[in-house]
């Protein structure tokens, strides 16, 4: 036996484990239980529970930037109908001022979703939240997949929050390639990208020569989305980060926390 | 008699985790060990390969369930070294209370799936009492009981909630009690110490050439802990102390084994003290996180289990070239047939369970 250790009496051999335990037996019979008798009586779950996601619809841009950070790829946007009070009241910030009838919202599986929060977390206006909802199990599959409607919810005041970039990326645009469509113009969620007059002009085939125009970018309200990268049918733009993205002309503003 | 072969595992009550441990017995005596491995293969390296680097977090939180802070940590840590992201100092003191909480709750989980090994169904429910305590510490900020995913690259999820420290002071003076009941129920245990003293001895030397990390190498007495070694956060500005117990002259059994876990949680009650004393005010998250990377960066951090390595190559791209994760555990079942050798076929619950067994990062 090592000398550190110490020899054993009949103290701790005997009476003072016996001291632990009937003291633990009191406590146990007589203190209030531990356990919490589940379907009658519910835990409290903390406000930073990480439970079944809802969605303000009012602050939602339907940028699909929460389908994109999802790791396990099981929310996607789909497409829903708006009625005319949603339209009014669904744009968010003045800003963004396009008022359609049709809109993208999320839509989530719960069978594959694993309440990692991204989505919460990455959200540039904060209209995905969680929910302390825990209650998921179902019967079936289907049951599982939650379409977007049923997840969403309203606030009676939506807070107007400052739209943040999360994603740390901009486009930026090679304007040599650039047929001046305007799709990213119309997909734009936040309406930061406006047409202007380009750098290159193009000769056509009548012989005339036609200034194709450009987008051009506010990054103050750009939330990295990256819908645009995505709609351009001749690939002009690609994502760059934040710092990087000066080939619009328009300043970089910079982050609050640096200012 | 003759020699021969015995399968415990994949499904053993000494394994923990799916993994077979091959014995060869000559009579009651070990001669040989041949542990297999791979059973709870998942393929998380190739996996984060395929997913952007702030999505790998809630990969590296399911590689060990017991402590899924600490290796998401090595992850975030060193992705920021890739990407050259400062983190905050106050986002450095909240991991560092996440880290030590992690600890805390894993060594308790350790000791109370070790209690059973030894047929001390009892002193499972005790300290798996006390581990609940810190897993609701660990959700209060987290939002989650067990795969927490506060680790951001950069900084941390969200900042420490009002009452937070009250709460954490309050469990840690009932778990300080806690610490001395556990004295008096486990360690001045005449059959506890029947059963773990003089088995499964390995001495420092042999621990260091087989590549046993952590608290097994620190229950030899090799004062060796990579929080100091190869400091990170802010455990520098900390006051705390490195802990060592010894069997003997340079060999560590399974009582100091258990010993040095108790002394480290200690320890970590103290590194939490120290450092809500010390936490400045500020943000908790850098202001520029990108998520591209090129380069290579390697980590090695201070799990609960011992030296969690990672290895990252970015090639420019958003998601990692190549990832690999270096387990501690890994390397301490392997070295399993030399410290099996010479002891009783019953002294291996004891052995084993005394090493920190988790499969779920072994296996990767």
């Amino acid at each position: 036996m090592a000398s550190d250790r110490k020899n054993l009496g009949l103290m701790d051999i005997f009476v003072n484990p016996m001291k632990v335990t009937i003291k633990q037996f009191f406590k146990s019979t007589f203190g209030k239980p531990t356990t919490v008798m589940y379907p009658l009586e519910k835990r409290d779950p903390p406000p930073t529970y990480r439970g079944m996601n809802a969605v303000i619809w009012d602050l939602c841009i339907g940028c699909g930037i929460c389908g994109e950070v999802c790791p396990n790829k099981c929310l996607k946007m789909k497409p829903v109908d708006l009625s005319d009070e949603e339209k009014d009241k669904s744009w968010y910030g003045s800003h963004v001022a396009k008022k359609k009838s049709k809109a993208e919202r999320p839509a989530i599986n719960f069978g594959h979703c694993m309440f990692c929060g991204f989505c919460e977390d990455y959200c540039p206006t904060g209209a995905m939240t969680m929910t302390d909802f825990y209650e998921l199990a179902d019967t079936t599959r289907e049951a599982l997949i939650y379409p977007a409607r049923s997840m969403k919810v309203d606030l009676e005041e939506s807070p107007t929050l400052p739209l943040t970039n999360f994603m740390m990326e901009s486009p930026a645009l090679n304007s040599e390639t650039c047929i001046g469509c305007s799709k990213c113009v119309d997909n734009c969620p936040t309406n930061c990208i406006i047409m202007d007059e380009g750098a290159v002009n193009k000769e056509l085939k009548s012989g005339k020569v036609r200034n194709i125009e450009n987008p051009f970018f506010d990054y103050t309200i750009c939330i990295g989305c990256s819908t645009c990268v995505k709609v351009c049918p001749a690939s002009c733009l690609h994502m760059e980060p934040i710092a990087n993205s000066s080939s619009s002309g328009l300043t970089i503003p910079v982050p609050e926390s640096e200012a | 008699m003759a020699e021969m072969w015995i399968s415990m595992g994949p499904q053993h009550p000494m394994t923990h985790g799916l993994w077979t441990l091959k014995v060869k017995v000559d009579g009651e005596t070990i001669v040989d060990a041949d542990p297999e491995l791979g059973y709870l293969h998942r393929s998380v390296e190739k996996m984060g390969e395929r997913r952007k680097y702030f999505m790998n977090t809630t990969l590296t939180d399911r590689l060990c369930y017991a402590s899924s802070t600490t290796w998401t940590h090595s992850y975030v840590l060193a992705v920021e070294e890739l990407m050259e992201v400062e983190v905050p100092t106050r986002a450095q003191y909240i991991r560092t209370i996440m880290l030590e909480l992690q600890r805390l709750a894993s060594h308790l989980m350790w000791a109370g799936a070790y209690m059973p090994d030894l047929g001390h169904i009892t002193g499972a429910l005790y300290f798996w009492r006390d581990r609940e305590l810190f897993l609701n510490l660990l959700e209060l900020p987290s939002g989650s009981r067990l795969l927490y995913n506060f680790m951001r690259i950069g900084g941390v999820k969200r900042d420490l909630p009002d009452g937070f420290e009250e709460k954490t002071e309050r469990i840690l003076k009932l778990f300080e009690q806690r610490l001395d009941e556990y004295a008096d129920l486990f360690e001045n245990s005449k059959i506890f110490r029947m059963r773990t003293e003089d088995v499964g001895k390995f001495t420092g030397s042999q621990a260091m050439n087989m590549g046993i990390t952590g608290p097994n190498l620190r229950g030899c007495g090799v004062k060796h802990d990579l929080r100091v070694e190869d400091t990170y956060e802010i455990y520098e500005e900390i006051d705390w102390d490195v802990c060592t117990r010894e069997a003997g002259p340079g060999y560590s059994d399974c009582f100091s084994r258990y010993m040095i876990r108790i002394d480290e949680m200690k320890e970590s009650v103290k590194i939490i003290r120290d450092c809500f004393k010390k936490m400045p005010k500020g943000p908790t998250m850098s202001a520029r996180v990108p998520i591209r990377a090129s380069g290579e960066a390697f980590r090695r951090t201070e799990d609960s289990r011992g030296e969690a390595l990672m290895y990252l190559v970015g090639d420019g791209s958003d998601r990692p070239y190549r990832w690999k994760i270096k387990s501690p555990m890994f390397t301490t079942i392997s070295a399993c047939p030399h410290y099996l050798k010479g002891y009783k076929l019953a002294d291996i619950p004891a052995i084993m369970g005394s090493i920190d067994i988790c499969i779920g990062e072994t296996d990767k």
